[in-house]
């Protein structure tokens, strides 16, 4: 039988390396579906899981077990991307002074993806789409829900705001995702899998 | 559009965030209430948007990619280790080498100290005795001073050779 994720952690805590890297083949596929969700970005997925692990490494010592495993890398994900978002969005600004705004990545993807033609990387691209035109606040609340199945409770600890304000924050990140996938589906006339 | 005032507590529901007794008013007042029924069925047309299949894999080359990285940071905090123990080993080798300096000219300086009382046990005996062959008588004052500069002398030998 293999070792728990906890035992691994204090393993990896007295540096054994191996255990750490256990740990990164545990988590990081379902780091990275989260991440390219919050991101809308395969690239900046990749970077993100990148950060969260060297993140979680670093933080190590100060890991005392008070949450799961999958819960304390999720709260490091969540840290990085705003911290990815504001280095972007500096960016972004910067770029913006001698060119025009470029296209949305999830667009692109979309194009470069279209020969394929499978349900499945429409599917995920649907979703990419419709959550990069949400805002991160949204985003954030419905992959901290919807994805890690946090409760209410978990993702104000994790997010430093009060309960009722994630309660009313996931209904409007709900309400603004079901609008968005009835208008893409209504725009893509007769294709399948949108919410009515 | 329709609404009801208990879809918050719809929502509640579906997240598993409510109470037993809670859960129980919410399914009753589900059955009688179609546009409270109607969210729920669109909250789960919302979750069918997160399943599985919507979501992309990470390749192997990716993961490979993960590996890579988190091994050059663990490589670099031990390089980081190893400069900062030559660092703290150096700084303790610099201060052994003062410390030892400074124990070597402490030792020669009470090396000259050890001499200066024989220098004035010899100085003050040969006054006494300058003063003795002018036929001066010696008070008993130059006498006690004689002592304590002969003392003096002894003492601060002594330590050195009890060594």
């Amino acid at each position: 039988m293999g070792l728990t994720d906890w035992e691994l952690v204090e393993r990896a805590k007295q540096g054994d390396r191996k255990a750490f890297h256990q740990l990164v083949d545990r988590f990081a596929p379902r780091l990275y579906q989260v991440a390219a969700v919050m991101t809308g970005n395969y690239t900046d997925a990749q970077d993100l899981v990148q950060e969260t692990l060297l993140g979680a490494y670093e933080g190590l010592p100060a890991f005392e077990g008070r949450s799961s495993v999958k819960t304390w890398l999720t709260g490091i994900m969540i840290r990085q991307a705003s911290l990815q978002r504001r280095r972007s969005s500096r960016d972004r600004k910067m770029a913006s002074l001698d060119q025009p705004a470029v296209p949305g990545e999830v667009t692109d993807l979309r194009r470069g993806a279209a020969s394929s033609e499978t349900a499945r990387t429409n599917a995920r691209l649907d979703l990419m789409s419709l959550m990069s035109r949400l805002s991160e606040e949204h985003r954030d609340v419905l992959v901290l829900r919807e994805l890690e199945g946090l409760s209410y409770e978990e993702i104000a600890q994790m997010m430093g705001v009060p309960r009722g304000t994630i309660e009313s924050r996931l209904f409007r990140a709900r309400q603004a995702l079901k609008e968005l996938a009835r208008l893409s589906e209504s725009r893509n006339d007769g294709k399948s899998g949108g919410v009515s | 559009m329709k609404t009801c005032e208990h879809i918050p507590q719809i929502h509640a529901y579906y997240d598993g965030q409510l109470s037993p007794e809670a859960v129980e008013q919410v399914q009753a007042h589900l059955q009688s209430c179609p546009v409270c029924a109607a969210e729920y069925e669109a909250l789960n047309q919302v979750s069918n948007l997160f399943s599985d299949e919507s979501l992309p894999e990470m390749t192997p080359l990716m993961l490979a990619r993960v590996h890579q990285r988190v091994d050059q940071r663990m490589n670099a905090r031990l390089e980081h280790g190893v400069m900062r123990l030559a660092q703290w080993l150096s700084a303790a080798a610099a201060t052994i080498l003062v410390v030892s300096s400074l124990q070597l000219a402490f030792m020669q300086n009470s090396a000259s100290a050890d001499a200066t009382p024989n220098l004035a046990l010899q100085m003050t005996t040969a006054m006494l005795s300058q003063d003795a062959l002018m036929g001066e008588t010696v008070s008993e004052e130059q006498s006690v001073a004689a002592w304590i500069v002969a003392d003096l002398s002894t003492t601060t030998r002594s330590p050195r050779a009890g060594e």
